[in-house]
């Protein structure tokens, strides 16, 4: 082949594609709309997953303001039907944030859920297999959700998630906000009102008791009961006191004693006792210690168990706190009479060692004497610091503030 | 009409087709959808693109045709490509550049330079369509042993007693040549046409 | 900015862990039916790799500024592109070539990885300095699966031992497998 050969063959080349190119053309205006089509299923076609009746989307989200930032996206349904919200979600079991896609009807109720990523380590979809389909016909308020049992932090999550996306829609007057019912706003409360009562399960219900709670970590039972036409929230802690509170938030434990008088018969049956447990401890720590008496606690944290004890006629107070932060925490805490940590101990600090890539060891000695003299004002958390251990020294702080927090009032009370 | 499935099918395809052929065959062997798919584009530009050349050999210099036969069967893969993804875009979704590969692909080529360049319409036509249907017959029997066995599901449903046993390696690279090679074997060994394949790599 | 490590992280990745023809099936064809020595497959090699460079360079331009409108010419174009750029090095380089391997070269060096390879790059976006160190690794990496290749099955395959099934292009198969399976283990 020379020159003149290539040129020509470049010309007839180009003659073909010039043929092609016009059938093409023409071809074109048969498939590409259909092709365009195509690529917009594909874009929407976990959208269409949750709402399969859609028309049509289009994303709206930049045009919306105050988005929750696990809200990833939000899709309108051309035709009215409803919104597509993508939102994402984390815990400390997430390798990587799970991403759900749920459609809401324009009446706000969910028409379809899915999770498109979840790499925790505990599986809730194992756990309880119908989980997310209870999510269906839901309204904003989330009535009757709980949380799976043994995956409690994702599905949890999970929840929040749904929430967050539903925040975005009736916050930007998209969908109107679902009515929650009295049992749900007394149920959501329990957080707030009773910080220490981790892990909440379900718990057999009776007489006037329409929902029961046991915490996980034993520190005491929520309960809503019914008196009359109202509910209540009642609390009962780890050492039997008891706290009722009405929907508004108003403590009305005076008010309804009756109320009162039910959840702490049904929790003393099922709340086991510390007190036992931390007077063993308190005397392993000081082997001369006398007078030990258990003391009724009214704090609602993850104190369980409280005692006052005299050594060689100084008084002390010992503390039993059960934190949880990768595990379960065992936690004591011996404060004098002027309010400083005596003595710190724990049943075990670090439960799994090989968990924590890069934990270097600790020095549980030089740890537990870091608490020694704290007092409410030059406690700042440092000390509970483990390197590398982010959630059990998370636990432990948590521990320490509920002990300072209970023996002040203790103190106060007693004054 | 046997004897003419059989020698299209089996003994008068050289073996050299599907070396030449064996990237695209091994590529869209994994789903059945896409063996059926990537078939009927190898058969139709091969059908098509034999009549073009057997109609217009006549007027191309020697020195062009290379480069003018498969610039034609680039025209006809495109087309059926944009048939294609209009109408089946899920198997343009799982063959992606390999459709488009077709279009310089040597089995079709070497079909219309030693066939349609030499032959008449009919002829051309009949051979392409037998290349045709032998690639496409095994692209089939290989989808179907590596989408059944490998990915626990046929045309794209899940087989539910199979999920738990499926062998995942099947579906993926090294699955396209172990799985080509056992069946190209049980070809030759049913049908006895080795010494004839052989005879005819050896020329 | 590309990085050193990202420059050797393409190159490697196109040599061995992304291999075109072993596991992506393109140009297979063109290395299974390879049984040149190998210093034809070097010569081979480094002119597809020169094609592969020379037709990036020039397709990546086309896609970004003309094919926009017309994305269903893009086979065409590239095609088209591939044969006037083998036609012209063939021209230039007809007398090297005629040396060592006569004049199939141009069917040789026409074959599914330069063209796979021209869509892939336009598929994933890749900057031009990008597209053009891909093309030098594929290319490359052609080169060396061909010489392998052809090495393995002359020297490590020994026909006479196969059952006379699996001898020829079954048995080369195989072969092939091995060496991608070998591939594939980078990949983790």
């Amino acid at each position: 082949m020379n020159i003149k050969h290539l040129l020509k063959t470049i010309a007839i080349l180009l003659a073909i594609v010039a043929v092609f190119g016009v059938a093409m053309f023409g071809l074109n205006f048969l498939t590409g709309p259909i092709i365009a089509e195509n690529n917009k299923g594909a874009e929407f076609a976990p959208l269409l997953a949750v709402m399969p009746d859609a028309e049509n989307f289009e994303e709206v989200t930049s045009t919306l303001a105050d988005i929750p930032e696990s809200v990833i996206a939000v899709y309108k349904e051309t035709s009215g039907k409803g919104f597509v919200v993508r939102a994402k979600a984390s815990t400390q079991y997430s390798k990587e944030p799970m991403e759900l896609t749920f459609g809401v009807t324009a009446d706000g109720k969910i028409c379809g859920i899915q999770l498109d990523v979840y790499t925790d380590s505990i599986d809730f979809r194992t756990k309880d297999a119908n989980y997310i389909t209870s999510f269906l016909e839901k309204d904003s308020a989330l009535a009757d959700i709980g949380t799976v049992s043994g995956a409690t932090y994702s599905s949890t999550a999970f929840k929040d998630a749904v929430s967050a996306g539903f925040s975005a829609l009736i916050s930007n007057q998209l969908i109107a906000e679902g009515v929650k019912s009295d049992s749900q706003i007394l149920a959501e409360m329990i957080p707030t009102l009773a910080p220490g009562m981790l892990k909440l399960e379900d718990a057999a219900v009776s007489g006037n008791i329409e929902k029961a709670w046991k915490s996980g970590n034993d520190a005491g039972f929520a309960y809503v009961i019914k008196s009359g036409e109202a509910s209540y929230l009642a609390l009962v802690n780890a050492t039997g006191a008891c706290l009722v509170y009405d929907v508004a938030g108003a403590d009305v434990t005076v008010a309804q004693t009756a109320v009162a008088d039910e959840a702490k018969a049904h929790a003393a049956a099922a709340q086991k006792s510390y007190v036992d447990a931390l007077t063993t401890k308190v005397t392993r720590l000081y082997a001369s210690a006398a007078e030990i008496t258990s003391i009724e606690i009214n704090t609602f944290n993850t104190v369980v168990a409280a005692v006052s004890f005299k050594v060689d006629g100084a008084e002390y107070y010992g503390f039993y706190s059960r934190s949880i932060g990768f595990h379960q925490m065992d936690v004591y805490f011996v404060i004098d009479a002027n309010g400083a940590i005596a003595k710190m101990d724990a049943n075990q600090f670090i439960f799994d060692k090989e968990y924590f890539h890069g934990f270097a060891g600790m020095d549980d000695a030089a740890y537990k004497a870091g608490f020694e003299g704290l007092t409410t004002d030059t406690w700042n958390g440092d000390a509970a610091v483990i390197a590398t251990a982010t959630m059990t020294s998370n636990a432990v702080k948590q521990s320490t503030d509920d002990v300072f927090a209970t023996f002040n009032a203790i103190k106060g009370g007693a004054q | 009409m046997k004897n003419f499935f059989k020698t299209c099918l089996l003994r008068g395809t050289p073996s050299m087709v599907l070396a030449l052929g064996a990237g695209f065959v091994m590529a869209s062997s994994a789903d059945i959808r896409a063996a059926l798919g990537m078939g009927a584009a190898v058969l139709i530009s091969m059908i098509l693109t034999s009549i073009v050349v057997s109609a217009i050999h006549k007027f191309i210099p020697a020195y062009a045709k290379l480069p003018v036969y498969l610039l034609i069967i680039t025209g006809f893969v495109s087309i059926i490509e944009m048939l294609m993804e209009a109408f089946f875009p899920i198997v343009v979704n799982m063959l992606g550049a390999h459709l488009a590969a077709l279009a310089v692909s040597a089995v079709i080529y070497r079909d219309a330079e030693e066939v349609a360049d030499h032959n008449g319409e009919w002829t051309s036509i009949k051979t392409a369509l037998s290349t045709g249907i032998f690639l496409t017959v095994i692209m089939i029997v290989c989808a179907l042993i590596r989408e059944v066995l490998g990915n626990a599901s046929i045309w794209g449903h899940e087989i539910a007693f199979l999920a738990n046993y499926k062998v995942s390696a099947l579906a993926g690279a090294f699955g396209g040549y172990l799985v080509l090679a056992c069946v190209l074997a049980a070809i030759k060994k049913l049908t006895g046409a080795h010494e004839h394949l052989e005879e005819e790599e050896n020329e | 900015m590309l990085t050193f490590e990202m420059i050797l992280g393409i190159l490697l990745a196109g040599l061995l862990s992304d291999n075109y023809a072993l596991l992506h099936f393109l140009g297979t064809g063109a290395v299974m039916e390879n049984e040149r020595s190998t210093k034809q497959s070097v010569v081979l090699g480094l002119g597809t790799t020169l094609v592969m460079l020379i037709t990036n360079a020039i397709c990546w331009p086309l896609n970004t500024y003309l094919l926009e409108k017309v994305p269903y010419l893009q086979t065409m174009v590239f095609v088209l592109v591939i044969l006037i750029v083998v036609e012209i090095l063939h021209i230039i380089a007809k007398k090297l070539l005629d040396n060592y391997c006569h004049a199939d070269f141009v069917k040789f060096a026409i074959n599914g990885a330069v063209l796979g390879l021209c869509i892939h790059n336009v598929e994933h976006h890749l900057s031009y300095v990008e597209t053009l160190i891909t093309s030098l690794a594929v290319g490359l990496g052609l080169m060396v699966t061909m010489c392998i290749f052809a090495k393995v099955k002359d020297v490590a395959v020994d026909e006479e031992a196969i059952p006379a099934s699996f001898r020829g292009l079954p048995i080369a198969l195989l072969t092939a497998g091995m060496i991608a399976l070998a591939l594939l283990a980078l990949n983790f």
